[in-house]
């Protein structure tokens, strides 16, 4: 039997195909973990295997033409829909940065609320800022190595990784103060290395986190710049 | 589906093509874009499952079965505002099932509810805000009880003023060609090109939506809300705003709440923020347009915000102390 199939049909499965092809791609090369939490890559599986049935289903179908017009709104659904593949391909090192971070946040650091610190003993930690701020008293006066980007907009300057609770959407930043004399020359971005000692930092009565005595090692961009929880 | 004017997905087209390739090294567009990478990757797969089962939902639930559901009005809208305990979809999927069984007559004010409560009443997201206040539970139990009790008062409210008028014509009564399709093909091929032709349509609502989100993310800082934390009020009114502008998806909307600190907003404001968003925001208000008309949609905006800000408020007054 000879099947025909309508233009906004066949608009439909390039659509899919594209996409199908975009999840793989991300999902295969691990890409995805840029835009998603580590954990969710079943949803691209998920979007693989909808995709591809998608596509079967209307390879399959022989519905008829319809109104040049229908096909004519349908190209554009189908332009729209690709939007954002396009922005995969043509971007893809991309990563939430400094403007970001001055834009999401509600104060630079989280201030604390712990008294009567005691300083722990240890070997030095490596670690990073949101395992270190989520169990600041247990940590507070050891060693540590953090690794996450510079920005220097506040009276102290901060290192700051996005967290990633689902996707870039909602990620947040984690920042903590640290002191150093030799990131002058530095810019904001920047990607650091800082081995220091956990302390906090007394700003107008409020406490907050702060890696004193820090030796700072300029490192290249990682390719996995966010934290998941 | 019906669509939107063709002039003004060309505009969008047009604008969001010139802001990826002329504009691209601005950090407001690329970090407007990022955020829209993040909402797609999210959230299209579950939108894709949404439109599947709404094929499916299209060739083989009988009408029968669905008649046997037709509950008293009320009755119909407290049973579909807790569907999301046994069908636990965010917001974007809700949309694409909703169309379909819309169009095999489940009662309007009944899906209404669903849509509504949907995601928030759900066990994923109560998990997730479960974990996101460092497993204090009044803050998911709150979050689940308010939910409920908005989305089952806005569906009565909305019910009532519209007088069951509440969907788009060619949902409540499809034309029959429309309903019968090709008869020929296998009913698993024509449930897959019904799924395939509402992506097609809700998709460009969606990408339109997550772009917005993305832009306003970008512009807005969110320290200027720090002026009006401290009046309950103002903190509540404000997180409202903020949850339309960021069309964050309820599963990870707790953890954005939770970093706003309750040290700066009162826990009452968090709460306003994780109940409105997954209700109303700007990725949602161009999806409800599949599957209401205008004037649903201008009787919904109030109905939602001032519902939700008075139970923000009430929950304030009542135990904004204990908190």
């Amino acid at each position: 039997m000879k099947r025909f199939r309508s233009v906004p049909m066949m608009l439909a499965a390039t659509v899919y195909l594209c996409w199908f092809a975009a999840f793989l791609w991300l999902l295969c090369d691990g890409r995805y973990m840029m835009y998603l939490s580590r954990r969710l890559w079943p949803l691209l599986l998920l979007g693989c295997i909808s995709c591809a049935t998608l596509v079967i289903g209307i390879l399959s179908s022989n519905k008829i033409a319809t109104k040049e017009n229908e096909s004519r709104e349908d190209l554009l659904n189908a332009a729209i829909m690709l939007i954002p593949i396009l922005y995969f391909l043509l971007y893809q090192g991309d990563t939430l940065g400094s403007f970001a971070l001055e834009r999401r946040v509600v104060s630079m650091v989280e201030s604390i609320e712990c008294s009567d610190l005691a300083s722990s003993a240890g070997d030095t930690l490596q670690t990073d800022i949101y395992i270190l701020l989520n169990n600041y008293p247990s940590v507070f006066g050891r060693q540590v190595v953090l690794e996450g980007a510079l920005n220097t907009s506040s009276s102290q300057p901060v290192l700051y990784r996005f967290l990633i609770v689902c996707c870039l959407n909602d990620a947040i930043p984690k920042a903590i103060f640290f002191e150093s004399n030799c990131i002058d020359t530095l810019e904001n971005d920047v990607w650091l290395r800082l081995e220091g000692t956990v302390d906090s930092l007394h700003i107008n009565g409020i406490v907050y986190p702060f890696i004193r005595n820090t030796a700072v090692t300029v490192l290249p961009k990682p390719g996995s710049p966010y934290m998941y929880p | 589906m019906k669509s939107s004017s063709p002039k003004l997905d060309i505009l969008f087209l047009c604008v969001a093509l010139a802001m990826l390739f002329l504009a691209g090294d601005s950090p407001v567009i690329r970090t407007a874009f990022l955020s829209l990478s993040g909402i797609v990757l999210e959230a299209l797969p579950f939108m894709l499952i949404g439109a599947i089962a709404g094929g499916l939902i299209e060739e083989y639930l009988p009408e029968s079965a669905v008649t046997k559901l037709r509950y008293a009005k009320t009755k119909a809208i407290m049973i579909a505002a807790l569907a999301g305990l046994v069908l636990p979809v965010c917001e974007c999927a809700v949309i694409p099932v909703l169309y379909r069984l819309l169009r095999k007559g489940i009662p309007p004010e009944a899906a209404l509810a669903y849509m509504l409560a949907g995601p928030v009443v759900n066990p994923v997201v109560f998990t997730s805000t479960l974990v996101a206040y460092q497993f204090n539970p009044v803050v998911p139990v709150l979050r689940v009880i308010a939910g409920y009790v908005i989305a089952v008062s806005v569906a009565i409210i909305v019910s009532r003023i519209l007088k069951g008028k509440i969907v788009r014509d060619d949902i409540s009564n499809p034309s029959p060609c429309e309903i019968k399709g090709n008869k020929k093909e296998p009913r698993i091929i024509r449930a897959s090109r019904h799924a395939a032709e509402d992506i097609l349509k809700a998709g460009k609502y969606f990408v339109m939506g997550a772009l917005f989100a993305g832009l306003l993310q970008s512009a807005f800082g969110r320290n200027a809300l720090l002026s009006i934390a401290s009046n309950p009020v103002l903190a509540i009114a404000g997180m409202m705003v903020l949850a339309f502008l960021l069309s964050i998806c309820a599963d990870g909307d707790a953890f954005v709440a939770a970093s706003f600190g309750k040290a700066f907003f009162p826990l009452s404001s968090q709460l306003a923020f994780m109940l409105f968003g997954p209700m109303l925001d700007i990725k949602l208000l161009l999806m409800y347009k599949i599957v209401f008309p205008w004037k649903t949609i201008l009787v919904l905006i109030p109905c939602i915000t001032v519902t939700v800000f008075l139970a923000s408020l009430l929950l304030h007054l009542l135990i904004g102390a204990v908190l």
